[in-house]
């Protein structure tokens, strides 16, 4: 079939187009409009065509994007797409508009503008709405990183402001130990226990506090570290404990990762000595490798100690969440928690698999160089 | 950091001709002198960049500190001119960068010869018995179409080369950055440019200075223009018979004949 379309089809199809369309001269004037921008904005063609220009039309915010934006681009660029413009009505009523523009030019080299205007009164509260919650959004994560950061600074200085007093009446208690000043009396000696054992807890509690703040300096994380050498320092760390309890390591090789040194032995001295703390009545035996996943390395720390109920597995790494009471494992319920922050500031993922006293194993996934 | 990674400086010209240094102004970058700076590479050096935060210049270099006044860009001028070991240089500045030139030549009046103000205004705001042109509010209204327009922007960091039919020396490569600016900056800057009040600084120029005005400008009317005038004793006022804020785009052979004729250069 022969589709016919004249002149009158295109007037139809310009006049009575589903969005506003307009040409303007180099200057831009109005020298074209059809019959829905009329409407929209409620003018005569007459009142338009020749006189006005499409700046005129603006609202002022409008005029200055249009002669500090829109111009510039459209005469250099020939085109300009998507840009937002508030007209305004013959009552002065303001109308958004989705705007588009081309640079044409007439047989004898003029300069034309045709421009298509789309209304946009529904999108534009919609977009309105986003833009204000993204401006809360960026006002609340300021807030919240200035809240963060006066945290670490109060963990910092409550933690160094707590050490040395409670070394110090540690060493009083020896002291007075030492020169008799202690009484021998049963109940006596209890008390004197349950004190020396408190302090010792709140040293282990202050300890890890300190471990766990990842000081404000350390936020490089792009250093090429060669995992084995950081398991050694790890295990140098803890070299009396190790040869306390005569634990047996094996390491296999280990890959050369993207990260923070000082945050990575912590890491791997974290987890070593949680397999150590919850060995069982067996020979601890811990044993260290690695998978290779894409770009990342999957590492996993194996131990044969007392496990946990799988239940918990989620619950281990929480801050301050302990499944054992101080009585049987000291601890403060940070070691772990600051193993996830470690990893997670890497862009890793931390895991554990356990089964009550059938060891336990620890997953986390570092960058590779 | 040199001034040529972080302006985008470009040298183009002969190097032993005096030197004209052309300034963009606020929305655009260096590009908007493309129909402007072939007329002057024949018989001077020619010196183009972008304001930090505008173009292809270093955006991280972009301080709101700094920025947050026009020493901060007048400061960056001078640098410039240092680095190349450029004085006595035409500094031709248009819209903002006409306030931002004046500022240099009034700090260093040895590295300015000569000045062309193009659409200048010394404040947009009206005061008391100055007008500006803007009320506050409307300053504000331009800010939110911004906001409005953070959509397009990244739009336009797509290159599309369109051929001149009537320029084909222009249709040249444009790179990715084309008149394209970060939100958080256009923001700061359209706030910083459009709320200066750099009016006293005026009576202090005093090389001399020439004032091209357009009619209507919406951004820096007549009367603004006349205000420029004759607060700069010795000026020279021109009227280019063209609307907008920028005849080098919109009346590039008329712009380049005032210039010329300010500068007693060719016919």
């Amino acid at each position: 079939m022969v589709v016919k379309f004249d002149s009158t089809d295109y007037n139809e199809l310009f006049h009575k187009a589903p969005c506003g369309y307009l040409k303007l001269d180099a200057f831009g004037k109005i020298i074209t409009v059809n019959d829905t921008f009329c409407n929209w904005l409620g003018f005569n063609k007459k009142d338009l065509l020749f006189t006005k220009s499409f700046q005129d039309l603006l609202s002022i915010g409008g005029k200055m994007f249009y002669e500090t934006h829109f111009l510039p681009l459209l005469q250099l660029r020939g085109e300009v797409s998507e840009v937002n413009f508030e007209l305004l009505s013959i009552r002065e009523k303001r109308l958004p508009f989705l705007v588009n523009a081309v640079t044409v030019f007439t047989d004898d080299g003029q300069k034309e503008f045709n421009i298509t205007l789309f209304d946009i009164s529904q999108r534009i509260s919609f977009e309105r709405e986003l833009i204000k919650a993204k401006k809360e959004a960026e006002s609340n994560a300021k807030r919240l990183e200035e809240k963060n950061r006066e945290l670490e600074r109060f963990t910092h200085i409550v933690t160094h402001d707590l050490k040395s007093p409670v070394r110090t009446i540690e060493g009083l208690f020896e002291i007075m130990s030492k020169k008799g000043y202690l009484s021998e009396e049963k109940e006596a000696k209890r008390l004197q226990k349950m004190v020396l054992d408190n302090l010792r807890r709140m040293k282990v509690f202050i300890d890890d506090l300190v471990d766990q703040a990842i000081s404000e300096n350390e936020t490089e994380y792009g250093k090429l570290i060669d995992l084995n050498q950081i398991c050694h320092s790890a295990m140098e760390m803890l070299g009396d404990e190790i040869k306390k309890d005569n634990v047996k390591f094996s390491i296999n090789p280990l890959p050369i990762v993207k990260g923070n040194v000082s945050q990575l032995v912590r890491l791997f001295s974290n987890l070593f000595s949680n397999s150590i703390k919850y060995r069982s009545e067996r020979p601890l035996e811990i044993e260290v490798s690695f998978e290779r996943l894409d770009t990342w390395a999957e590492v996993k720390v194996k131990d044969n100690g007392i496990g946990f109920d799988p239940e918990f597995k989620e619950r281990i790494f929480e801050y301050m969440k302990r499944l054992h009471s101080h009585e049987i494992y000291p601890g403060s319920g940070i070691g772990l928690y600051s193993c996830k922050r470690i990893v997670e500031a890497h862009g890793g993922k931390i895991w554990a698999e356990g089964f009550l006293d059938k060891g336990a194993v620890f997953h986390f996934t570092l960058p590779l160089a | 950091m040199t001034t040529k990674t972080k302006n985008n400086v470009k040298i183009t010209g002969k190097p032993e001709h005096p030197t004209i240094m052309f300034a963009h102004g606020y929305g655009c970058d260096q590009s908007m002198w493309r129909f402007v700076v072939p007329s002057f590479t024949d018989g001077f050096q020619v010196i183009t960049f972008d304001h930090v935060g505008s173009g292809n210049s270093d955006q991280s270099a972009y301080d709101f500190e700094k920025y947050d006044s026009l020493d901060g860009y007048a400061g960056d001028v001078i640098e410039i001119l240092e680095e190349n070991g450029l004085d006595q240089v035409i500094f031709i500045g248009h819209s903002v960068s006409a306030m931002i030139g004046a500022l240099v030549a009034i700090k260093r009046p040895e590295l300015i010869k000569k000045l062309v103000m193009i659409g200048p205004s010394p404040c947009y705001i009206n005061k008391e018995d100055y007008y500006g042109g803007f009320e506050e509010k409307d300053i504000e209204e331009m800010i939110s179409t911004l906001e409005d327009n953070y959509l397009g922007w990244s739009s336009y960091i797509t290159p599309v080369i369109i051929g001149r039919p009537d320029k084909p020396e222009f249709s040249e490569e444009l790179n990715n950055s084309f008149c394209s600016i970060r939100p958080d900056i256009a923001k700061h800057f359209a706030k910083v440019t459009f709320t200066s009040d750099n009016r006293n600084d005026l009576s202090k120029i005093k090389v001399p200075t020439l004032i091209i005005q357009t009619e209507p400008d919406v951004i820096a009317p007549e009367k603004v223009g006349e205000y420029v005038y004759h607060q700069i004793s010795g000026s020279v006022f021109t009227k280019i018979q063209t609307a907008g804020h920028c005849p080098h785009l919109t009346a590039p052979e008329l712009t380049i004949e005032e210039i010329k004729k300010f500068l007693n250069y060719g016919g």
